[in-house]
């Protein structure tokens, strides 16, 4: 082809798809799913942002499935995905929480639109999202797509991690087009993995080319503090921002009980 | 396909470079260590860091800075946003404007300054995945000449676009054409570029080093590379490093990330 030819191909090329351009005035604020939980809602500035992914870590039994849990049901009708990939979805623990919400609020809770879907292996959920995910999301209005967890499909069996980094880049860039196309936030939950300089700290998992992938990282850790409710200790959570494109890195309290999580102060 | 090539000596080489202004960041510190007192038209700047680190953040506040007027020594002009990874949002942007123009307000006291007329300032743009990303370079020369005050452009990131749907082997051809455009138009219109660049493991030789995406060879494209580091995770103090530079030695230096944008510590 002439250069003149190749030119002009891309100059009708780059006309039909290139991006709009809008002023900083022009555009609208970012839109925020609740969680459910105020202190959290507080430190997030409204909640897990619309079109981007959100990170959660933390070690195992920190609370990241009841945040989960407490934001799906928080959902209730606007919608939401659950993608579960280490055990089976506690429905039990999802009713009594939506229960709570139902008798608190008075609003009824319709579990129609929450949909559940359990995959093991990483193609598996890379198809999941890639294929079955936008059906759905044409037919149905969701707010919220959860993957708990999000590590375990990918830790089983390594044995090429650099195969494995570009299947993450994979599936982040997946979301991330899913998110944006359906105006819905994304959660992921990510376990931990030590590091080899400091023992004791604790990073999450997946390594760099996830990381690079999410938008804003969370760490939900069980604080030494206890708190009596209902007659029962329990230890007192800590979600702290690690990183975010406009969050401060801070803290925000809550505690678990059988109505969910409940706020508390700084 | 047209070539001109003019024969320029160096003394008027020297002085096209020393009469370029710069974009300010706010902290005397990382301006020292970017050189020129900051962001100088018609270089390509590359931030490259840990997710953490400070990349989209220096970037708003050159959006805002870009705009302080000519009497406080600024270039009252305008900067484009492309966002290839959505980590660009209107709150934090107007937060960091707002305190970018209440510091020109107290210097210059009688000039009221309305947010909106700033905020119309800012040429945003979303471009994800590649395609999108491609067309948006292409269309560039087009989209500046429409506003012709432009005189910042900043890439966040860089690296986003080329995750997936490209080899590595077409991946450095792309890049390098792309590139090579943004460049023609940063010289030809005297616009500064501004790049972030993600980390990546190297594997081979030294296992398990961190350098910045894309390779030895993109290393070579910018006129100058910082690296960003954040020494305590949580606090608010950065590092600044800067590891390449077409014009000063190598320096570092310490700044910090507040609520109303970048500082000096």
């Amino acid at each position: 082809m002439k250069n003149e030819d190749i030119t002009l191909l891309k100059n009708i090329i780059g006309k039909q798809i290139c991006p709009l351009i809008n002023t900083a005035e022009e555009m609208t604020f970012e839109k925020h799913i609740n969680t459910g939980c105020v202190s959290v809602d507080k430190l997030l500035n409204g909640g897990l942002r619309v079109g981007t992914l959100t990170e959660v870590y933390g070690e195992s039994g920190s609370g990241k499935t009841q945040l989960a849990l407490q934001i799906a049901a928080q959902c209730g009708s606007k919608g939401s995905v659950y993608i579960c990939t280490e055990s089976v979805f506690p429905v039990k623990r999802f009713n009594q929480i939506c229960d709570y919400i139902q008798r608190d609020s008075c609003k009824n809770i319709n579990k129609e639109h929450t949909f559940i879907e359990h995959v093991t292996e990483g193609e598996d959920l890379l198809s999941c999202i890639r294929v079955r995910l936008p059906k759905l999301l044409k037919q149905k209005k969701i707010s919220v797509i959860i993957i708990d967890s999000i590590a375990s499909p990918f830790r089983i069996d390594v044995s090429n991690y650099v195969q494995r980094a570009e299947e993450l880049r994979e599936l982040g860039i997946s979301l991330l087009n899913l998110a944006q196309n359906f105006n819905l936030a994304i959660l992921c939950l990510n376990q931990v993995t030590s590091s080899f300089e400091k023992p004791d700290n604790i990073l999450p998992s997946l390594g760099l080319s996830w990381s690079n992938m999410v938008s804003y990282r969370l760490l939900l850790r069980r604080s030494s503090c206890l708190i009596n409710i209902d007659n029962i200790e329990s230890q007192i959570r800590e979600l702290i921002v690690m990183f975010s494109p406009d969050l401060d890195n801070k803290m925000c309290k809550f505690a678990i009980d059988t109505t969910g999580l409940k706020s508390l102060p700084a | 396909m047209c070539s001109e090539f003019k024969i320029f000596n160096a003394t008027e080489i020297w002085q096209r470079e020393t009469s370029l202004p710069s974009v300010p960041t706010f902290s005397q510190t990382l301006d020292g260590v970017l050189g020129n007192g900051g962001i100088q038209l018609g270089s390509i700047y590359e931030f490259l860091g840990l997710p953490g680190t400070g990349k989209t953040q220096i970037c708003l506040q050159l959006c805002a800075s870009v705009q302080i007027p000519k009497e406080l020594g600024g270039l009252n002009a305008e900067a484009i946003y492309i966002d290839t990874n959505t980590n660009f949002t209107k709150t934090r942007f107007k937060e960091i404007l707002s305190a970018s123009l209440e510091r020109c307000r107290k210097m210059l006291s009688d000039r009221k300054y309305d947010e909106n007329a700033a905020l119309k300032r800012l040429h945003y743009v979303k471009a994800l995945g590649l395609e999108r990303f491609c067309s948006l370079i292409h269309m560039l020369p087009d989209i500046i000449s429409e506003r012709p005050n432009v005189r910042l452009i900043v890439i966040d990131s860089i690296t986003f676009p080329f995750k997936e749907g490209v080899t590595v082997k077409h991946r450095t051809g792309l890049l390098f054409r792309l590139i090579a455009e943004v460049q023609k138009l940063a010289m030809d219109k005297r616009i500064a570029v501004v790049l972030t660049n993600e980390m990546s493991t190297r594997i081979g030789l030294s296992t398990g080093s961190l350098v910045g995406a894309f390779g030895d060879a993109w290393a070579h494209r910018c006129n100058k590379r910082i690296l960003l580091s954040a020494p305590e995770p949580l606090h608010k103090e950065r590092l600044a490093a800067l590891i390449k530079s077409n014009n000063s030695p190598e320096t570092a230096g310490k700044f910090q990330i507040t609520n109303g944008g970048i500082r000096d510590v």
